[in-house]
């Protein structure tokens, strides 16, 4: 409670300094949906500070609109001051949950669901054998909407998939640790697969460590600070005992939440070991190019197209921007062809797409419409999230591409 | 009486435009300025019948209405300093046409500038004015500052692409000034009367803008020199030469020196005074344009002259002007950008001045200057928990006002006068002219409610 106390008085401090210069409202994706000065930095932090000094009590619109930041850090890129907006609402929030329990409505979800990949991975199947029995048409009509959202869940996910291959493999560079992201587990295992196929290629011996649990950027952003915390905690230890040399993940978003684990505790002593752990992240595209060299496939790719879609997390999140785009354009035969506005979120952010369907649906909406301008085969994305809100999109705009993670279409070329 | 009131506008225009919600006109008690206050109701309007409603029901109950753009004011014209009706014109930012054959854009208030801009470009027009803050401003907010930026030494200010307006009275009646033509001498001149009232006069829901050709080419020179001075006679010199660069830019040492702490635009730190020069025009024009400025440049005693030679050279000239109020707030938490305007032959006087006024409160007092049209604006950079810096604010202020007036100068070119400069306008304006703009304010708005307390 202190160490946040601590954090928060820093972050309010530090937001005296907003200029109210407006410069945000130029690329707050939720402020260009609704126009409202309550949806964008320069309105959220006058909101935030008031509350903190006590002019404005948290009633039931401060909280959503608290919630409503999708904490994807365009304003901090642009804003003079680089007012931490996003970090400074989830401090807020993390507050509030400590001292008042759970106000926000998903601790259920967090706690029962996402904190272990076993129950996501349950809940997603149990939502799949209601979609076949049709009765997803019972649920009520808001969870409906919601549920829609998701694709189709595979068979079976890649951890259970995986136990069923050989793991020695011995003699290679590299000792990289995989780390399992949830939604990569759960719908999109291929990914896993070419992410293995590719590292192997790269001349890296794969350790993936089965009992990993969720990143914790969940519990993070929706201020679970302990959980978030234990949550990294044993990730970290995981990873320590399977004395790998790097970390590497073919998601976003858990790569950011890795990489920033220092950042979760105040003990030197959990720092310490934090920060070892962090500084052994990579992202897949950034291990790739900059660790092992780029290494394609030689099979042509001859006639198919792909575009790229900048995850916040790894462009602004990261500072990956440039080697996804490489490993495209290098690939033998395909054509890659640039998004434009491709660094404008696609409204996923985290559980932010399944809260507030109405503004998330219109931030997608403008990207959809930038990737018809392409008219591109592929929509490649970093992180599974984002993809799984493309696809979305594609549904409900009903477009014909499909989306990949750049590690496929390389994986296809090998 | 403020539910009622509240209850009545939304019954006329529809519940989910109007809120009284505290945490909503928290967001609406702000603009650039240090000032603050908050409004009683946020209306969200749509349209031009949205806008007569409300002024109708806060006429008869005498409240006071401000329209607010996108609340980049840095005077304080957008703040409710008396509570009452804030109107959010972002629900209407339509452009309506732009007509091609008489080269005219008619558009909402709401829409953003650069957003206009952007588009009529895209059909090989141009709308010139540049108020620094444009990708952020709305139209309406720039006509009612009659706002304007570097570009004003060869293409003016908003003022001179205004045609016609659509105004909605105090009353809830609409006036129509202007219109689609170039040439109108019946009557007085309304249109330019309500540009630059700061929404005291009225509320605008259409504007009629003049577009002009796309100049087919422009180029960037950076030239650097030892002495202010030196820098000053160039201006002159170049504007004698008959070239009128799109943009000239003066930036002093202090400036350059906290720009490139802040990101690397390749100004030098140690010359007391940089150039900025845009030249466009037709290929062989610029050309022409060039050679001459470099010219002039160097029989000025420039220390270098460096010509952009590509689109990205070019941009990253610019990026750090564009950056410098950004560099100056990552520098210290409050920048008062002040905004005094001289004859332009008295610009380095006025820059000498501004040099002494810093070493005597011992503060910096970075300044860039819009060289071709003697708008200087020292930027006052304070921390305001440091009680004597402070202090100092006001005094400075006064100083800077007293030598631009002296030189027979403004005390503001281009921000406008808002609450800030209310006591400065008294100085600056004479017994009768106040008397005179007083009645104006009086025929336009009897009973005093569109945003009461501004402009003069
Ligand atoms: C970084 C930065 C740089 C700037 N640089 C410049 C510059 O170079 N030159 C310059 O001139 N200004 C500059 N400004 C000031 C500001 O951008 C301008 O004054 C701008 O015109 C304000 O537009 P807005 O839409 O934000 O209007 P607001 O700030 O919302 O309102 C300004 C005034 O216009 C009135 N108003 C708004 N809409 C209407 C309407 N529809 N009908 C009637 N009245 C209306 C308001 O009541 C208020 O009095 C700068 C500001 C910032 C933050
Ligand atoms: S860009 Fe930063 S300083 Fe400017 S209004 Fe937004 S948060 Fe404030
Ligand atoms: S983090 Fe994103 S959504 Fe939140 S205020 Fe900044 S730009 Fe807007």
């Amino acid at each position: 409670m202190e160490e946040i106390q601590k954090k928060l008085k820093e972050l309010y401090y530090q937001s005296d300094n907003c200029i109210r210069c407006g410069r945000c409202t130029t690329v707050c994706p939720t402020f260009a949906v609704t126009g409202k000065e309550s949806m964008v930095a320069r309105g959220r932090v006058r909101l935030a500070r008031e509350y903190v000094e006590g002019n404005l009590e948290l009633s039931n619109r401060l909280k959503l609109y608290f919630d409503l930041c999708l904490g994807c850090n365009a304003c901090l890129d642009i804003c003079p001051p680089r007012i931490k907006t996003a970090e400074l609402l989830n401090l807020i929030k993390t507050e509030i949950i400590q001292k008042n329990g759970s106000p926000f409505l998903d601790s259920m979800l967090l706690n029962m669901i996402i904190s272990r990949p076993e129950n996501f991975r349950r809940a997603m199947v149990l939502l799949d054998i209601s979609r076949k029995l049709g009765i997803n048409k019972l649920f009520p009509a808001t969870l409906k909407d919601k549920e829609k959202i998701l694709p189709v869940v595979p068979q079976k996910s890649f951890k259970e998939l995986y136990r069923h291959q050989s793991q020695r493999r011995t003699g290679k560079k590299h000792r990289v640790g995989y780390f399992t992201g949830c939604l990569t587990n759960t719908f999109y295992p291929e990914i896993a697969f070419d992410t293995i196929k590719v590292l192997e290629y790269h001349n890296c011996e794969v350790i993936i460590p089965m009992d990993t649990v969720c990143c914790g950027l969940p519990h993070r952003t929706m201020g679970y600070w302990h959980d978030s915390q234990r949550l990294a905690r044993k990730n970290i230890e995981l990873f320590l005992k399977s004395q790998v040399d790097y970390i590497v993940t073919d998601c976003g978003t858990c790569g950011y939440a890795l990489k920033n684990y220092t950042e979760h505790f105040t003990e030197p002593g959990d720092i310490k070991y934090a920060r070892f752990f962090s500084e052994r992240v990579f992202d897949i595209n950034e291990f790739l190019v900059n660790v092992t060299g780029l290494k394609v496939g030689n099979k042509l790719l001859n006639g198919c197209t792909a575009t790229y879609h900048e995850s916040c997390h790894l462009n602004r999140g990261q500072k990956i921007s440039l080697q996804p785009r490489e490993i495209l354009k290098a690939i033998p035969g395909l054509k890659y062809i640039e998004l434009p506005e491709a660094n404008w979120c696609c409204g996923a952010a985290g559980s932010f797409s399944f809260k507030h369907q109405d503004i998330a649906r219109k931030i997608l909406e403008k990207k959809i419409s930038n990737i018809g301008l392409t008219e591109a085969q592929y929509v490649t994305a970093g992180c599974p999230a984002c993809l799984i809100q493309l696809d979305f999109g594609r549904r409900i705009f009903a477009l014909e591409f499909q989306v990949k993670h750049p590690v496929q279409l390389l994986a296809e070329s090998i | 009486m403020i539910d009622n009131l509240a209850k009545e506008i939304a019954a006329r225009i529809g519940k989910s435009k109007v809120t009284t919600a505290p945490e909503d006109l928290v967001c609406y008690s702000y603009d650039c300025s240090m000032y603050s206050g908050k409004p009683d109701i946020v209306v969200r309007v749509e349209s031009k019948t949205d806008v007569i409603h409300v002024l109708k029901i806060a006429s008869q109950k005498q409240v006071p209405v401000i329209a607010r753009g996108a609340a980049t004011s840095n005077c304080g014209a957008v703040i409710p300093t008396n509570g009452g009706i804030i109107l959010d014109m972002l629900g209407m930012s339509k452009i309506i046409e732009i007509d091609m054959d008489n080269f005219i854009a008619v558009c909402e208030p709401g829409v953003i500038t650069a957003h206009l801009q952007a588009e009529v470009e895209k059909r090989g027009l141009f709308y010139p004015p540049d108020p620094q803050g444009l990708s952020m401003s709305t139209i309406g907010g720039n006509v009612a500052t009659g706002a304007g930026g570097p570009r004003a030494i060869k293409y003016g200010t908003t003022r001179d692409y205004i045609l016609g307006l659509e105004t909605v009275l105090a009353d809830g009646e609409v006036l129509k000034t202007g219109g689609k033509v170039v040439k109108d001498v019946s009557g007085y001149n309304l249109t330019q009367l309500l540009i630059g009232s700061e929404g005291t006069l009225g509320v605008f829901t259409e504007i009629i803008l003049k577009l002009i050709p796309l100049p087919e080419t422009k180029r960037t020179l950076l030239c650097i020199f030892n002495t202010l001075e030196d820098a000053s006679v160039a201006v002159t010199e170049i504007l004698h030469h008959k070239v009128i660069p799109s943009m000239m830019e003066l930036l002093d040492k202090t400036s350059t020196q906290l720009i490139q702490m802040y990101m690397d635009a390749g100004y030098p730190t140690d010359a007391e005074a940089i150039l900025l020069i845009e030249v466009d025009g037709s290929n062989e024009d610029v050309e022409d344009q060039v050679v001459i400025v470099k010219k002039v440049c160097e029989s000025c005693k420039a220390r270098s002259i460096k010509i952009a030679r590509t689109k990205e050279e070019e941009e990253a000239i610019w990026a750090g002007r564009k950056a410098g109020f950004a560099a100056l707030s990552a520098y210290k938490p409050v920048v008062i950008p002040e905004d005094a305007t001289v004859p332009r032959n008295l610009l380095p006087e006025m820059m000498r001045k501004v040099q002494d006024i810093a070493k005597k409160y011992d503060v910096l007092l970075p300044t860039f200057g819009h060289a071709g049209d003697g708008n200087v604006h020292p930027h006052i950079c304070i921390n305001p928990r440091h009680a004597d810096e402070l202090d100092k604010v006001n005094k400075i202020k006064e100083e800077i006002y007293r030598e631009a007036l002296n030189l027979g100068g403004t005390i503001t070119g281009e921000h406008g006068v808002g609450i800030v400069k209310k006591e400065l306008a008294k100085k600056q304006h004479s017994k009768r002219s106040l008397t005179i703009m007083t009645a104006i304010k009086k025929a336009f708005d009897p009973n005093n409610i569109l945003n009461p307390g501004k402009a003069f």
